[in-house]
């Protein structure tokens, strides 16, 4: 080949790799020395498996009556690679904890009291430059923090409110966006980021007041009327609200892969011994297909598919031990991940990789 | 709305206290019950809370430290509000289902019998100006909190809030967690269920669940359970059940407290109403057990 075509050749090529390429992702570097072809050096964005974050709590020393700390612990499927990556101390009502690996940064809450009121509030920790950021102060008691590109997407109870509402943080800006209404419990989400959807379990204050003061007679039943939960699609703004389902069960979980959406259900409260349900929304269909899960219970604290849809992380007490377990859905199996015995894994995230 | 009685004063910053509004009875050092509870020794008391006192008593120390004993009178004077019929259904108890939760608290129990009893003890604060200490209708400590026309919120010694130089255990690995007058928690693989005392609060009384002194916002069914062994989600379901009426209800956790000597403690149910088979005093208390599951 001609020396003209062949450096040509490497041009188109190259134009052709820039092109394909997310630019976010990329970069390129062109040598060239004179006389040889160029040189191309293709860097991209630090490749992140899948990993878990999960908040644990363990005695600090060995005293049982000794400090406990609240942990952020993550866990690599692809290498088993357990790391500690922030301690802090217990001071909010739910021990809460969320790391952020591609930042290199930790959220968490603290309590903080004011000359008036106290509540919990989330604080953000650049792990590198080692400095927390205390971002919210409305909040009293906080149930998720999931962040994805510049926000926050929160689940917590308000100051001033009975509800549990879904919200949003700016990161840039500060700026706290509330999605709902003030009748709104929040009781589960799961974030969709790809297609920058979350989906959201929820039911009414009023009706959940009416059940609760309405729940006597006859006697030899649990007359205790549940309320309507709903699964709800919203998106990243907080202003859609789309209705997916509606059902009379708690669905106290939420899980997503690839166009569905599962929620996990149980018909009455504290009936663990009975196994859960799962409604299996099909989200271009709009359709929802209704199954038991007739395997080891997936506690509450969450739990999510992995990117590949093969696995499910979760809670679960399998053999009598309890902790993180990875559940193979096509043979049906549980293996135990982390199932530690000194202290209590609060809560987990599946956080999916980029693929 | 106010109960005669011979003998009245208020006291200073008793206008604070919604609870204190009524006509209240102080007590000396020398004087004698004759309920039977044994004579009080208030010098002791001016240094150490005691565990428990005369039932609906209002232990309050004033800005010298020094200690004042009055007593709850809210019941009998809400007894004649009847503004509203009562609507709800009549409680049932739940007989029937008494047996199977026995032996799920049993099995829970069963489940950590080989794992630590950690005892908690009573853990009290020392007295500070201000500090005040509501017991219940069965004597024991129902509540502990510091009214801030006396003292300074600063002398608060935080029996409430643990701290990083305050040792405190929290809810860890599975195991049996005691305290105060016989309180037990028990935290499993899949469930924690509590036995002991059930208390209660008010929005207004003791500085909880107000609007405004804390901006929590609380209604009937709503309920706080200990901070130092239990933390749930907000807004989790739990079933508790009064164990000497078995009038079992699902309530909602959405709140913590210290909790000194009680399993959960419920919110006001309002003066009309009777929930867990009981009227509503602020110095209620009773036997009850709860659970839920993860």
């Amino acid at each position: 080949m001609k020396k003209e075509a062949k450096l040509l050749f490497c041009l188109i090529w190259i134009s052709m790799l820039l092109i394909s390429c997310d630019s976010q992702d990329a970069s390129v570097t062109i040598t060239s020395t004179p006389g040889s072809s160029p040189q191309v050096e293709f860097t991209t964005a630090p490749y992140i498996a899948d990993y878990i974050t999960m908040t644990y709590s363990q005695y600090a020393t060995t005293d049982d009556n000794g400090a406990i700390k609240t942990q952020i612990l993550s866990y690599e499927p692809d290498t088993k690679e357990m790391k500690k990556v922030f301690e802090f101390d217990y001071t909010a009502q739910y021990p809460l904890g969320f790391y952020d690996k591609s930042n290199e940064r930790v959220y968490y809450t603290q309590r903080v009291d004011t000359e008036k009121d106290y509540g919990d509030q989330i604080f953000v920790r650049d792990l590198a430059e080692g400095t927390s950021i205390q971002l919210t102060e409305s909040l009293f008691a906080v149930n998720y923090m999931i962040p994805s590109g510049n926000q926050l997407f929160f689940v917590a109870n308000v100051k001033g409110e009975q509800a549990i509402r879904l919200g949003a943080i700016d990161l840039n800006t500060n700026a706290m966006t509330l999605w709902g209404d003030e009748d709104m419990l929040v009781e589960a989400i799961t974030l969709d980021l790809m297609n920058q959807k979350i989906y959201v379990s929820a039911y009414s204050l009023e009706q959940r007041n009416y059940s609760q003061t309405h729940q006597d007679g006859p006697a030899g039943q649990n007359n205790f009327k549940m309320p309507t939960y709903t699964v709800y699609e919203t998106d990243y703004d907080l202003k859609e609200k789309t209705k997916l389902f509606s059902k009379n069960y708690w669905i106290r979980m939420l899980m997503n892969t690839d166009g569905h959406v599962y929620a996990f259900c149980d018909k009455e409260y504290n009936k663990g011994q009975d196994p859960s349900t799962v409604v299996d929304y099909d989200i271009a269909m709009k359709t929802t297909n209704e199954t038991k899960w007739g395997t080891v219970r997936l506690q509450r604290g969450e739990a999510n598919y992995s990117s590949d849809g093969n696995k499910i992380y979760a809670i679960a007490i399998v053999k009598n031990k309890r902790g993180l377990h990875e559940y193979n859905v096509q043979s049906n199996t549980f293996t135990a991940l982390f199932t530690p015995e000194d202290g209590f894994i609060n809560n987990i995230q599946v956080v999916r990789g980029n693929h | 709305m106010k109960a005669g009685k011979s003998m009245k004063y208020i006291t200073v910053g008793l206008s604070a206290f919604i609870l204190l509004s009524s006509n209240v009875v102080t007590v000396n050092a020398t004087e004698i019950f004759t309920s039977g509870v044994p004579k009080i020794d208030l010098e002791t008391i001016k240094f150490q809370i005691p565990t428990s006192l005369e039932p609906g008593a209002i232990l309050t120390y004033d800005v010298e430290q020094e200690p004042t004993i009055t007593y709850d009178t809210s019941a009998v004077d809400h007894a004649t509000i009847k503004s509203k019929p009562n609507l709800l259904q009549a409680e049932v108890p739940d007989i029937e289902g008494r047996a199977a939760e026995d032996e799920f608290f049993k099995t829970v129990a069963e489940s950590v019998k080989n794992l630590p009893v950690t005892d908690l003890g009573y853990d009290l604060p020392e007295p500070s100006p201000g500090t005040v200490v509501i017991y219940g209708s069965d004597g024991h400590i129902n509540r502990i909190y510091q009214d801030e026309n006396i003292g300074s919120k600063q002398a608060i010694v935080a029996a409430d809030i643990p701290t990083s130089t305050v040792p405190y255990p929290g809810r860890l690995p599975a195991g049996t967690y005691t305290y105060g007058s016989g309180q037990k928690v028990i935290i499993s693989a899949g469930a924690v269920t509590g036995e002991g005392r059930f208390t209660v609060f008010r929005a207004g009384v003791g500085g909880s669940g107000t609007v405004g002194s804390s901006n929590k916002v609380l209604g009937a069914g709503d309920v706080a359970t200990k901070r130092q062994i239990d933390n749930a989600v907000h807004g989790t379901p739990i079933t508790a059940r009064a164990l000497d009426t078995n009038i079992v209800k699902t309530v909602y956790k959405n709140d913590i407290g210290s909790l000194p000597d009680a399993v959960l403690d419920n919110y006001f149910w309002g003066w009309n109403n009777v929930q867990f088979g009981y009227t509503y005093s602020d110095i209620l208390s009773f036997s009850g057990r709860y659970y839920y599951q993860f």
